[in-house]
């Protein structure tokens, strides 16, 4: 088994490739994708943690939250399509540089 | 299952919709909505009927406590929260019955604020960090569809989106600095973790974990870099969601960092101390220079909104009990103010149609009432003597002395000074002569509207002439907040 | 060819983030579970799902329901944002 470190450097890259996602990106599913990734990310995390307690044993408790935490993120993403539908119909594009005609 | 507070919520959730099935359009608006109320009405009854022994010793919810099961606590720190929380859900359905009128879908829209009512005093009684994440999703979720509630108007889906994905960033954040915070423990029950970190030193780990929990509540707490989508969502929502959710989701995301910073992490306080005096300046100096540059009133509010903010954290900079008690009796007293202020600009815009400030010249002399309400909130907010709102900047600048920071202090007073300037600028509007004949048939607003303008004004004066009654509150809950032996 | 800076920024950014964690992981090692209690956990050899289905629903039967809850709430948002204007 690899040590845990390499378990938390995966976690911690895809976070930034989440974020990069979310910043450089400019079609508005993208920017979904882009949160998804942010948070399986954190979920790698629980994961990995669950496993390296002790050797030979896994910890449920970290399983149970990623388990309710997928729900979760399942809802956000459906109430941002939701809104994306709306978007195209407003705009007519879903390029996110386009959507600033409110300033100040 | 849960406690009557949450669950009379939850079932008021779930039979508001049923109920507009089946009646019809025209009436479905006032039906729901009295429906609703009683759900309030109810959790509220419920929750004062529970306070003397909430002072006495916390409820459990699974009564026996361990360290892997779902915690709810309801403690006086979280009973001071979710008093303001249904306080103001219940205002802003009694206001909505005659504002959201003409508006569709109004069923569901009684229903998705009952549910984010519960998320907010869900997450303020939970006594564990993923019971609190749900909560806080909950809220998060429907807060979502509701700033974006009148799809057909181009700038509440673009708010909607643009607060949606800094939120659920946030939400992520949140999500990976709990793992983080899970690594170094096992556990996931606050008093817990607040145990077995009390000893221990702090590493660069702690600090991080530290760090991406306040990027994460503090995206939704308006933290200066990440306040962008304030304004927008603000000005864009419907007024009476523009009222709960500066009011009460804001609000909720400062008690939730003080909770945090208080209880997990005191050990590493000397640390975060600078942090935090660092947020409250930028939040002071962003929120009301900015302020000044708007002449759209509801985007002023928002913006006032971050200065508050920045007010709040001088509390928390300080680090002692009077700080703490000193931010919490902010947190409760801005809500109030914040939320009048909303529904008085609200019930303009429902007679009239437009919010900037020129259009507005002249509307008091034709709406008393609401001008007279919204002239407290005003003074409440610049911190006017005989309103709540210099009570609790005045415990703020004693808090500072006592902790020897007095140049936080001077600089409270001096932006206080400084955020007159905007302020004023709305009541010269509401007291001037009327410049045109448009407004001849403007009539007072509706009696709806006004009841829970005149019950939050009267809450305002109130808590002003005689602050004993949430001083007490806040001193209290201040005390459990920094000694966690009592909840073990 | 049509060179985006913003996307240039943002790789040089990510990339210096991923070395700054990198370094950060392999110069300070993690404390795994340093200031943990001991409870029990599930051993590997046996039935893994089942065991940590158990544990679910005895723990965390709370946290589903409000779940539920929100996956509720999230379906009423939805209706409410695709409903007919006529209703």
């Amino acid at each position: 088994m690899p040590s845990f470190s390499a378990y938390l450097a995966c976690a911690i890259i895809l976070y930034i490739i989440g974020l990069y996602c979310l910043v450089t990106k400019r079609n508005l599913i993208r920017l979904i994708m882009g949160m998804e990734i942010l948070v399986n990310a954190a979920h790698i995390n629980f994961i990995a943690l669950s496993a390296y307690w002790v050797p030979g044993f896994i910890d449920p408790l970290a399983r149970s939250i990623v388990m309710i935490s997928i729900g979760l993120a399942g809802c956000v993403g459906a109430v941002l399509l939701s809104f994306t539908v709306y978007a195209y119909r407003h705009y007519g594009t879903l390029d996110v540089r386009r959507m600033r005609e409110l300033r100040g | 299952m849960f406690t009557p507070i949450i669950d009379s919520l939850l079932i008021f959730s779930i039979i508001t919709p049923i109920i507009g099935f089946f009646t019809k359009k025209k009436s479905s608006c006032l039906i729901c909505g009295v429906v609703s109320i009683g759900g309030y009405i109810v959790s509220m009854a419920y929750l004062l009927h529970l306070l003397p022994q909430i002072f006495r010793n916390p409820i459990r919810i699974p009564v026996k406590a361990s360290l892997v099961s779902t915690s709810i606590i309801i403690d006086v720190p979280g009973s001071l929260m979710s008093l303001l929380a249904l306080a103001l859900g219940l205002f802003v359905t009694i206001y909505s019955i005659r504002f959201m009128e003409r508006d569709s879908g109004t069923p569901l829209y009684y229903s998705l604020i009952l549910a984010m009512i519960t998320g907010i005093v869900g997450a303020s009684y939970s006594g564990d960090l993923f019971t609190l994440f749900i909560f806080w999703e909950l809220m998060c979720i429907t807060s979502y569809v509701l700033v974006g509630f009148r799809r057909n108007v181009k700038e509440s889906v673009e708010a909607a989106i643009k607060y949606m994905l800094m939120s659920g960033v946030g939400s992520a954040t949140i999500l990976f600095g709990m793992s983080l915070l899970y690594g170094l423990t096992g556990t996931l029950n606050l008093p817990r973790i607040a145990l077995s970190l009390k000893a221990g030193e702090g590493g660069p780990w702690l600090y991080t974990s530290l760090g991406m929990l306040i990027t994460g509540f503090g995206i939704k707490a308006a933290i200066v870099p990440l306040h962008v989508w304030v304004p927008d969502a603000y000005a864009a929502a419907p007024s009476p969601i523009s009222a709960v959710i500066a009011g009460a989701s804001t609000e909720l995301a400062v008690f939730v960092i003080c909770k945090l910073l208080f209880f997990i992490f005191p050990a590493i306080k000397v640390s975060w101390i600078e942090f935090f005096a660092a947020f409250a300046v930028l939040n002071m100096i962003l929120g009301n220079i900015a302020g000044l540059l708007q002449s759209d009133v509801k985007r002023m509010l928002a913006y006032s909104s971050v200065a508050h903010i920045g007010y709040i954290f001088i509390g928390i900079a300080a680090g002692t009990k009077l700080g703490l008690t000193a931010a919490l009796l902010h947190i409760f007293n801005h809500g109030l103010m914040k939320a009048l202020a909303f529904l008085c600009i609200g019930a303009i815009i429902y007679r009239i149609g437009a919010r900037n400030l020129e259009d507005l010249a002249g509307v008091g002399r034709k709406m008393p009432i609401t001008s007279t309400a919204f002239t407290i909130a005003v003074l409440g907010l610049i911190g006017m003597p005989p309103l709540n709102g210099f009570i609790s900047k005045l415990i703020l600048f004693m808090s500072c002395l006592d902790s020897g920071m007095l140049w936080l202090g001077i600089l409270l007073i001096i932006f206080s000074a400084v955020s007159t300037g905007y302020y004023i600028r709305i009541l010269k509007a509401l007291i001037a002569a009327p410049r045109n004949e448009k407004f001849n048939d403007v009539k007072e607003a509706p009696i709806l509207i006004l009841i829970p303008i005149c019950c939050l004004a009267f809450l305002v004066i109130l808590l002003g002439i005689w602050p004993d009654l949430i001083l007490r509150f806040a001193e209290e809950s201040s005390l459990w907040l920094m000694e966690v032996e009592r909840y073990v | 060819m049509r060179v985006d800076y913003l996307q240039v920024i943002g790789v040089m950014f990510a990339i210096a983030a991923i070395a700054v964690a990198l370094i950060m992981i392999t110069e300070q090692e993690f404390p795994l579970f340093k200031y943990a209690e001991s409870r029990t956990l599930i051993n590997i050899g046996e039935d893994v799902g089942e065991r940590s289905g158990i544990f679910l629903w005895k723990n965390r039967s709370l946290d589903l329901l409000i779940q539920a809850f929100v996956l509720l709430a999230s379906a009423i948002g939805c209706v409410a944002l695709f409903r007919a204007e006529r209703w």
